[in-house]
């Protein structure tokens, strides 16, 4: 009987077990609940950003609305300050009245242009 | 080895775990049924009850006049209605809503007492009014009251321009009189609508709009009316109907380069934005509704035409009986006058025998062939609602006899005033007929400009209307119409006075007459042409003179209308002699 012994190698040359670091593998699945989770955040995070938009808008119509009538609103108003009947009567109210008698003047040498 | 007996309690939990699977097994029926069988039928439901149809209502444009200044313009408004089963205290609420509505106490009460859940308090409620009951309604909680949020009509001047302006129904809001009427496809736009979703507060769902078609603002319309112009014509006019008691009377300011409509005012008048007062004869646009016989104010285009043919000139001398028979009629002249006159005298007494004989001389066919041309028996303007055509008989329709001599004299043909200032104007702008107009643009929601081009037509040579215009200044200056003067300036006009006619009677007025002047200044060179016309104005001035004839009631008017015209646009005097001394 003969014994078997494994060949001889040398400690240097020794496979060094310990020192191989592992890296770590994913798994698809993994991966694949990462994504999905993640898009999910993305679509909440989109839709959320979406309704306070579709908010702002709504706030920024109805701004828009309330700016218009009250531009109205002040339209009318200076349109019934401008009233000639207004001004007239405001006038008479502080004392003015028409002149009794037009005085055109004409200036010697010098056409007639303006008013008089 | 022994069964073991059945126990009670074990019976029990059968019997609860039955329930319990029963239970289960019906939820999921239920949601099988809900959420399989009429999945279908339920988010219908939903969605009809999420989702509105919506019109967007086209805020209806603005009529401004030529400074820019709103004549009409629509603002955010409420009508006020109540239900009365649910107001508390009847006279509570009235006693609070008096001092804010037109209405009195009573009438409130009674309309809050009354049968049914539905009462109008206010139509047609401004922004500062809706305002007030906002915080009143809030501030005591009142029930029953209810806001109706709407767009309201607004004419900030009241009555300037009314006529013209026009209005619009309190309900719909469609254009029913003037501007308002006549342009309401331009200026009403057209409604959007909306599709969106809603949640049970009326609240839109954010990204729940379906469908946006948005609704197209209605055009602005730009008048030639000048603001300051048509108020002095108003407050003339109203005070010489008032002064003379006319039925009603009516002015018309245009410029002759341009054919422009700087003022047109008629009286009596009415406010726009007070309904319950509205007088509907006071609607009436006169200027461009009424139609009368012009009498001597055409008297001009008999003249004008025998200048134009080279037939007299004005120099040319006539004999001139007192009264001339054509039969079955006899034509007089109501003043003595020398039995010889010349042409430009005939124009300036108003020689009814003269223009007669100078219309003889002319001719039927050329006399038609001038009224023609200066446009009457056709609408004069663009854009005027309700305006007539007046009537002018086509001549192969003329009779032998009286009808060119009536005609001439202003007498078989009728007119309306607007008619009679185009046809003063035409003379003014040296022989050219220019179509007058109110509206001077439409201005479109996107900004496009449609600006009004008017037609113009040639009728006389620049030279026949230059003397045409030294003749009417004599009118002024010594004829007929020497009321229509204007201190520093040089007019030329005509005075016009015709028995009324009575359509309903088919005869003329013993007493009623419709009196106008028409006239033009400066002389020179005319820059304002305006006409007057009163109906059946009566009294008597201090020198005697009646008020029913032209140059008594009418001719003041007009100086009074000049003056302000040409002071407002500026003219400079050109009347000799005014330097100075004044």
């Amino acid at each position: 009987m003969t014994a078997r012994t494994a060949p001889y190698v040398p400690t240097s040359e020794a496979p060094a077990a310990v020192a191989v670091a592992r890296v770590p593998r994913l798994r698809p699945l993994t991966v694949f609940t990462i994504a999905a989770v993640l898009a999910l955040f993305a679509i909440v995070f989109a839709r959320v950003s979406l309704d306070k938009s579709a908010f702002e808008l709504q706030r920024i119509e109805q701004e828009i609305a309330v700016e218009q009538a009250r531009l109205a609103e002040l339209r009318v108003e200076v349109a019934r300050l401008r009233d000639p009947a207004r001004i007239e009567r405001v006038a008479t109210e502080m004392g003015l009245v028409f002149p009794d008698e037009r005085i055109p003047l004409r200036v010697e040498g010098r056409p007639l242009q303006g008013t008089p | 080895m022994r069964r073991p007996a059945w126990r009670w309690h074990d019976l029990r939990v059968v019997v609860l775990g039955l329930a319990f699977a029963a239970a289960w097994a019906g939820i999921g029926v239920r949601i099988y049924q809900v959420q399989a069988v009429d999945a279908a039928r339920f988010a219908q439901r939903g969605f009809d009850q999420r989702v509105r149809h919506e019109v967007i209502p086209a805020p209806r444009g603005t009529i401004y006049a030529r400074d820019g200044v709103e004549l009409a313009i629509s603002v955010a408004g409420a009508d006020l209605v109540a239900d009365p089963s649910i107001v508390d205290d009847a006279e509570e609420v009235a006693s609070l809503l008096d001092p804010l509505l037109e209405l009195d106490a009573a009438e409130i009460v009674e309309r809050l007492e009354g049968d049914g859940r539905y009462a109008r308090l206010a139509r047609g409620l401004e922004p500062d009014a809706v305002e007030e009951l906002e915080a009143l309604i809030d501030g005591r909680e009142l029930l029953g009251l209810t806001l109706v949020p709407r767009a309201v009509r607004v004419y900030p001047s009241g009555p300037l321009a009314a006529q013209v302006v026009g209005l619009t129904r309190l309900d719909t809001g469609a254009g029913i009189e003037g501007l308002e009427a006549s342009l309401d496809d331009v200026l009403a736009g057209q409604d959007g609508r909306r599709i969106v979703e809603r949640d049970p507060g009326g609240r839109v769902i954010p990204q729940g709009r379906l469908l946006v078609d948005p609704a197209v603002p209605g055009a602005d319309v730009v008048t030639t009316l000048d603001r300051r112009i048509q108020y002095a014509a108003e407050q003339a006019i109203s005070a010489a109907v008032e002064r003379t008691g006319a039925n009603w009377g009516t002015v018309v300011v245009l410029d002759p380069d341009t054919g422009e409509v700087l003022a047109m005012a008629s009286a009596p008048g009415f406010d726009p934005n007070d309904r319950d007062a509205l007088d509907p004869d006071a609607v009436v646009n006169r200027a461009v509704a009424e139609v009368y016989e012009p009498g001597s104010t055409l008297k001009v285009v008999t003249i004008a035409a025998a200048l134009e043919e080279g037939l007299v000139a004005p120099s040319t001398e006539l004999e001139v009986p007192q009264r001339i028979v054509i039969e079955p009629k006899e034509y007089t002249d109501p003043s003595d006058h020398p039995s010889t006159m010349t042409v430009a005298e005939i124009v300036e007494r108003s020689s009814n025998v003269g223009t007669i004989l100078v219309q003889r001389m002319l001719g039927n066919e050329r006399h038609y062939r001038y009224l023609d041309a200066f446009g009457l028996g056709r609408r004069a303007a663009i854009d005027f609602p309700g305006e007539r055509s007046g009537h002018l008989e086509h001549v192969s329709a003329w009779c032998r006899s009286t009808c060119g001599p009536s005609a001439a004299i202003g007498y078989g043909v009728s007119v309306t005033p607007l008619q009679m200032a185009a046809l003063y104007a035409t003379i003014a702008n040296d022989g050219e007929w220019v179509e007058p107009h109110v509206v001077a643009e439409i201005v479109e929601a996107d900004g496009r400009r449609i600006v009004t081009e008017p037609r113009r037509r040639r009728v006389l040579a620049p030279e026949t209307a230059r003397l045409l215009r030294s003749m009417l200044e004599r009118v002024v200056e010594g004829g007929t119409g020497t009321r229509a003067r204007v201190e520093g300036f040089t007019v030329a006009g005509k005075t016009g006075t015709t028995e009324k006619y009575l359509p309903d009677e088919q005869t003329y007025s013993t007493e009623d007459r419709i009196a106008s002047f028409v006239g033009m200044a400066p002389a020179g060179d005319p820059e304002i042409v305006v006409a007057v016309v009163l109906d059946s104005p009566k009294g008597v001035l201090e020198d005697g003179t009646e008020l029913k004839y032209g140059g008594a009631s009418a001719a003041p008017v007009f100086a009074e209308v000049a003056l302000a015209v040409l002071n407002d646009l500026g003219i400079p005097p050109d009347r000799p002699g005014v330097d100075g001394d004044g």
